[in-house]
């Protein structure tokens, strides 16, 4: 379990808090006023264009980079000046996996445990093992592949048992078998009472692993809910009925449907995406029967998409009337 | 600090560079020793008499001239190392890995700095270890003097640490020119050059009269001479106190410690 672990997920704590996180570099806002809340328990899926501002919130929560305005709070402690026992409460792969080259695996954690205190020599074996590196703990670093270095740096990050995980695209360079090896290691990671930070760019990835994303572009958030409430939005039930009028009457009246429109001859109902039966015995009752009944979700893709392409139209018309 | 110390040494131990370091410097050491004892025995054969050289390469000499020959080249030795210390961190990015979950950036870096002190005074041991060698060898072929004074190791280990506080303030140079530049190159390059151009300046800067004179005093290269003069039984030239030497260098290595220490303490270690 990892240091200062929570009791429960339901009533997880809070193990991250960025308020107000600002970061300017001369004229550009890298980062403007950006508030992040990671639970212990949770994948939080960290979302956003290249040169969005992702990596250097990821340097401002590792103390990498000084923010310009705005706090950082861990477990509810100030990072500015905070302990190093309470940094070590921090496992980060940011951007790419970086060890020392001439070292091997086995040396590099070594070393790292060394810097860092408080880590085990049974502790280096166990992550070896657990990440598959034992065979070639022994090698150089620099003879690794790519899989093989997204492993270790997978093994750093747990070297001091963190109780929040930041993870930067942690399956490129991986090979299909080791990119789920890695997807299901994520949410047992915050099984385990961790709170992960996920960055990454393989949206149906994050889709899969994450409980709550926060999309940011420009160094601003654009959307931050739960997975299933941004897929929600935006999602609709397909009903295909001969009398499109007098089922439009009905669905619209229903507590739960939100609106009704009409595509292609047939009717896009916005309703939660497991009301479909409730939808039918509505018609039915009213002697209307539904041909086709078809829920369509949105992917995660399609909500980032949306979300960061609407901001792009809305910075253009700004740019452009001003 | 101590764990982030401890790791330093670890990997300065695991790293193949120290060793090849030393190696040429042990190597360039006896190289110079043999060519000045070729360079004596063809004097002799020549007749021209008994060489100012032989003295030099005597044995009994060690700790004057042969530290003196030492310092030569284990000044870049020094420089090499220190400057990658630092610079190697940016650019393997291991900086990002290391440096959140350690004791903080003064104990980072306050850790380098002891490696840098403590690799200067390897470097001074090898190059009087080499000397010491390269002298017996030679001063034996050529029946040279070979007398030591009664007093030897206790003046060897001044001598150790003169020429280590000699090569400081070069090698903490190539560290904050290395930590400022995030360059390995160039803090490589900027402290040869400074520790390879001092003397020439120093020189140029004491004929430009009186104003001139007093300032060069102050450069590292002057104190340098002061310093190191006092390993000879008879100090050679006119320097001042050797004291006053090692208190100028003292105060060059801890200003160009202090200049990293604070430069670092808030400059961002960006990820990209």
């Amino acid at each position: 379990m990892p240091n200062d672990a929570p009791a429960a997920h339901g009533n997880a704590r809070v193990v991250l808090e960025t308020e107000g996180l600002t970061r300017h570099f001369g004229h550009i806002v890298a980062v403007d006023r950006l508030d992040l809340r990671v639970h212990a328990g949770e994948v939080h899926g960290f979302l956003g264009p290249n040169g969005s501002g992702k990596s250097t919130t990821a340097g401002m929560v590792l103390g990498l980079i000084e923010p310009t305005a705005g706090q950082v709070r861990i477990f509810g402690q100030e990072l500015h000046g905070a302990s190093r026992e309470l940094r070590r409460n921090i496992g980060a792969i940011v951007e790419a996996p970086a060890f020392y080259p001439y070292l091997s695996g086995r040396d590099n954690l070594k070393a790292l445990a060394m810097a860092w205190g408080g880590v085990s020599e049974g502790r280096i074996d166990e992550l070896l093992e657990q990440v598959g590196l034992t065979e070639r703990a022994g090698s150089a670093f620099k003879t690794y592949s790519m899989g093989m270095k997204q492993r270790l740096g997978i093994a750093s990050t747990l070297l001091t048992d963190p109780a929040l995980v930041i993870l930067d695209e942690p399956t490129n360079g991986l090979d299909p078998a080791g990119q789920r090896e890695v997807r299901e290691l994520i949410p047992r990671l915050a099984a385990e009472g961790r709170g992960v930070l996920l960055a990454s760019h393989l949206l149906y990835e994050v889709q899969q692993v994450c409980d709550r994303v926060t999309i940011i572009q420009r160094g601003k958030v654009l959307e931050s809910g739960t997975v299933t409430g941004l897929l929600e939005r935006g999602s609709f039930i397909e009903v295909a009925v001969d009398d499109l009028t007098t089922a439009t009457n009905i669905l619209e009246a229903l507590s739960f449907v939100e609106s009704v429109t009409r595509e292609n001859g047939r009717l896009a109902v916005a309703a939660p995406a497991d009301s479909g039966a409730a939808i039918n015995r509505a018609l039915a009752e009213q002697g209307i029967f539904a041909s086709t009944i078809v829920p369509h979700m949105n992917t995660l893709e399609d909500v980032f998409l949306d979300v960061t392409e609407h901001e792009d139209g809305d910075t253009q018309r700004t740019a452009e009337a001003s | 600090m101590g764990g982030l110390l401890a790791s330093e040494i670890f990997r300065l131990r695991k790293r193949l560079m120290p060793y090849v370091l030393l190696g040429l410097l042990l190597a360039i050491v006896g190289l110079l020793y043999l060519l000045l004892w070729l360079v004596v025995q063809v004097e002799a054969e020549e007749g021209t008499g008994a060489s100012e050289l032989e003295a030099v390469i005597s044995l009994s000499n060690v700790l004057g001239d042969g530290m003196d020959l030492a310092y030569s080249v284990a000044g870049v030795m020094a420089i090499i190392p220190a400057a990658t210390l630092v610079s190697s961190e940016y650019a393997w990015g291991t900086i990002r890995t290391l440096l959140p979950r350690s004791a903080g950036r003064d104990a980072f870096m306050g850790a380098k700095a002891i490696v840098t002190i403590g690799f200067t005074l390897a470097v001074a041991i090898t190059g009087f270890v080499g000397a010491l060698i390269a002298s017996w060898i030679v001063s034996t072929m050529g029946d040279f003097s070979r007398d030591l004074p009664s007093d030897f190791a206790a003046e060897a280990v001044l001598a150790i640490l003169r020429t280590t506080l000699a090569m400081l303030p070069y090698a903490t140079f190539a560290f904050m020119i290395a930590l400022l530049s995030r360059s390995t190159a160039a803090g490589i390059g900027v402290g040869l050059a400074m520790y390879f151009l001092d003397d020439t300046i120093t020189l140029l800067l004491g004929t430009a009269g009186d104003t001139g004179e007093t300032l060069s005093e102050f450069l590292i290269d002057a104190n340098v001479s002061a310093l190191m003069a006092a390993n000879h039984v008879e100090p050679p030239g006119d320097h001042f106190s050797a004291w006053r030497g090692a208190a100028v260098l003292v105060f060059y290595s801890a200003a160009f410690l202090a200049v990293s220490i604070w430069r670092f303490r808030t400059r961002d270690v960006h990820v990209n």
